[in-house]
């Protein structure tokens, strides 16, 4: 009873700050500018050949997915050398992932727009060798590097946390009736992190499908969060399309998380959705 | 090295049925020694027990077996082979182990299928050698139950299923009986054993607990400090414990300080006993152990000494009683109740006081101090990084000293709080005091006290200086 009395305050948070959004977003998707029920929204994005609204859709969703693979692949033997370490230099590693969350992070995606820039450190690096200079800003993969390089920290700390978790006697056992280092990874290692590498994907491809900042300012390219951020603040303001397209990304992303979630057969496993 | 160099630890004069053998085996871990040159050989088809208290370095051996240990320094052979550098995958051994250690991302099947999984044994072949285990550590039909859905007692059988199922020679146990409740534990322990004559194979169990050890072993090996005290069966442990050490952590006991002028005649409380053993030759110091059920009850003129009862407790089938002898607390078992205050006499047969040598050779600790100034009939000197002035306006600055601590005059305190800290190796209750052992980097300090302290931890040492008695060296000589 007391824990119930405890929650209200964040009902009403939830309530102002997600339920009602929410809702906005059905009315404006499902009406025209006048306010009368319609689908139109659905159908011009459905048909539009300029702006391609699902050609958008389709190239923000391989990046996100390249993306988070990327970060995968980066994180998971990290996280696994990570959670072997000691105590003491887990902090530290720890602490290292974080620091650089601690800055802005425009500053950040401005620090790697310098870096990839025609006349950057980069390129001027390449020069001294005689090489290049290479077009790495306004490209798709300047856009990858940029999510891989901010949201890598998403992966590994899940992966890690998860890992920490498994115990060293498990990976004896392990050994100890006969498996080999492989034999125990893919036995005992691999399922027991997999909560973790299905909360790491959904904390990786989620912001990375709907982000905005990065692709405009790395890639010079629309991805579909600078598009849906067009319609609402830019300068062909339209709520109704937005919340469409909105809409849209969301129902993707939650099927996108359900079909990750059916992998996920451990009940008490650390997943976000 | 052959195996033949090997001296055989176990009664066993032939070198036949040896299943492992230890030769020389030193571990450190960070500096500290664990393992301090262990000598043991494992016959065949045995149930073998390390026991000692935590920190012994039990657990370390049974990892050295496993293979998931090196030894620093030292051998580990499987009959004729050198297996120092075997991974554990390769070692024809399973482990039971400390708190299971089972696979909570599958079921009871798939736990105890895992190393016939690995082997890529046929599906069939599985499924009959799985069914066969679950039958013989009773859980039948628990096959699709997940791990966490199993009782303490359940976990713990799945896990030796899963150990067992693989036909190991040899299944080493760490203390795994440690998180159940008394009474499962008892019923398990008796079903080890079963399993174990059943089954066949060698058995290595690590266990702190000496009841446990004494109800299932073959074979027990006593350790301390990372050192072998005793092997041997179960009865000769308890009755000719090899030192005080063992007397007290075996059973109960009255370890009391004695003296042996000659053979066959040992003198405490006040009485010249007669005995069964020899004395040493180099030493008339001795300690003597008494079983609480070997001392007699009679009445006081026919004892061979006398003493007035302090405390009676029912124990079921025997009163336990305490017994004021002088000084001296003595511990006896008796099927006939005294009344507390009652004067009774007790007599010993000479086959039931076992003769000791003393974990300490001398009465008071000596130690030989090599620099020291002299001002004003005080001698100040340096020791273990503490100074102590002594009053003493006999020494000149030629002598060489020796320094004598009176044992009841060095406390035991809080780690930092003393002159300085050591490690405290052993105490041992001796009817009235307790024995304490420290041990610093360059000395051994015996220290007496009437309370107690946690064997094994550092502690401090405070030192009375009017407790210190200087001896100029000579005459220290000549005691030798």
């Amino acid at each position: 009873m007391k824990s119930k009395r405890g929650f209200y305050p964040y009902a009403v948070w939830m309530a102002i700050f997600v339920i009602v959004p929410l809702g906005m977003i059905l009315y404006y998707s499902f009406t025209n500018a006048g306010g009368s029920f319609t689908f139109d929204n659905f159908i011009r994005i459905f048909t539009s050949k300029k702006p391609d609204y699902m050609g958008i859709l389709l190239t923000s969703l391989r990046i996100a997915l390249i993306s988070t693979l990327i970060c995968l692949v980066l994180a998971y033997p990290f996280a696994y050398i990570m959670s072997r370490m000691t105590e003491k230099r887990q902090r530290t590693m720890n602490l290292l992932i974080m620091l650089p969350m601690w800055m802005n992070f425009l500053l950040r995606i401005y620090a790697w727009m310098m870096l990839l820039e025609e006349n950057g450190l980069i390129n001027r690096l390449f020069g001294l060798i005689g090489f290049g200079p290479i077009q790495m800003i306004n490209t798709e993969g300047a856009v990858i590097i940029g999510m891989v390089y901010n949201f890598l920290p998403f992966m590994v700390l899940p992966i890690y946390s998860v890992m920490a978790k498994i115990e060293q006697n498990l990976i004896e056992a392990s050994q100890d009736l006969g498996g080999n280092m492989l034999q125990t990874f893919r036995r005992v290692i691999l399922p027991l992190s997999l909560p973790g590498v299905i909360t790491g994907i959904t904390m990786v491809f989620v912001p990375a499908a709907s982000t905005f900042v990065i692709s405009q300012s790395l890639g010079n390219m629309m991805m579909i969060g600078d598009t849906i951020e067009m319609f609402f603040v830019g300068t062909s303001q339209n709520f109704n399309i937005g919340s469409a397209l909105s809409l849209i990304l969301m129902v993707i992303i939650l099927i996108s998380m359900a079909i990750m979630n059916h992998f996920d057969k451990d009940e008490d496993g650390g997943n976000l959705i | 090295m052959s195996l033949k160099d090997v001296k055989p630890q176990v009664g066993d004069k032939t070198a036949e049925g040896k299943l492992v053998t230890l030769t020389n085996i030193c571990k450190s871990f960070d500096n500290e020694e664990i393992l301090k040159n262990v000598n043991l050989y494992i016959k065949d088809k045995t149930f073998v027990t390390l026991l000692g208290p935590s920190g012994c370095g039990k657990t370390t051996i049974l990892r050295i077996i496993g293979g998931f240990e090196t030894p620093s320094s030292g051998e580990v052979y499987f009959g004729d082979t050198i297996m120092n550098d075997v991974p554990p995958h390769k070692r024809p051994v399973n482990t039971v182990f400390q708190k299971y250690a089972l696979f909570p991302h599958l079921n009871v099947f798939e736990n105890i299928a895992f190393g016939l999984r690995i082997k890529k044994l046929p599906e069939a072949e599985i499924k009959a050698a799985v069914k066969k285990m679950l039958a013989l550590v009773d859980l039948k039909g628990y096959e699709r139950r997940p791990i966490n859905k199993l009782s303490g007692g359940q976990q713990q059988r799945v896990a030796i299923a899963r150990a067992l199922v693989n036909m190991p020679k040899l299944l080493l146990l760490d203390e795994p009986l440690g998180a159940l409740d008394l009474k499962l534990r008892k019923d398990m322990q008796l079903e080890l054993k079963k399993i174990q004559q059943q089954a066949n194979i060698t058995f290595i169990y690590v266990t702190h607990d000496q009841e446990e050890a004494l109800t299932m072993s073959d074979i027990i090996v006593v350790m301390k400090s990372g050192k072998i005290q005793q092997i041997g069966t179960p009865q000769d442990i308890y009755n000719e414990p090899a030192n005080a050490f063992v007397a007290d952590f075996i059973g109960e006991s009255n370890i009391i300080d004695a003296v042996m002028t000659e053979n066959k005649k040992v003198t405490f409380c006040g009485h010249e006993f007669d005995c069964v053993d020899d004395r040493f030759e180099d030493t008339t110091l001795v300690d003597v152990v008494v079983r609480p059920e070997d001392v007699d009850v009679t009445s006081p003129e026919n004892g061979m000494v006398c003493g007035v009862v302090e405390d009676s407790v029912f124990k079921g089938v025997h009163y336990e009683m305490t017994v004021k002898c002088g000084e001296y607390y003595w511990l006896i078992h008796s099927t006939d109740s005294q009344p507390v205050g009652a004067t009774i006499g007790m007599s010993l047969d000479p086959d039931c006081i076992h003769i000791m040598r003393k974990m300490f050779p001398t009465t008071e600790t000596h130690i030989d101090i090599d620099e020291f100034t002299v001002e004003d009939g005080k001698v100040t000197f340096t020791l273990e990084d503490s100074e102590f002035t002594v009053d003493d306006a006999s020494v000149s600055e030629d002598d060489s000293l020796s320094a004598v601590f009176e044992p009841f005059d060095i406390q035991i305190t809080a780690e930092n709080e003393g002159d300085f800290n050591g490690y405290l190796d052993s105490v041992i209750y001796k009817s009235y005091y307790n024995e304490m052992i420290v041990i610093t980097d360059n000395n051994r300090w015996l220290v007496k006290s009437y309370s107690d302290e946690q064997v094994g931890t550092t502690v401090g040492v405070k030192i009375n200086p009017q407790a210190i008695r200087l001896e100029k060296k000579e005459a220290a000589q000549n005691e030798v």
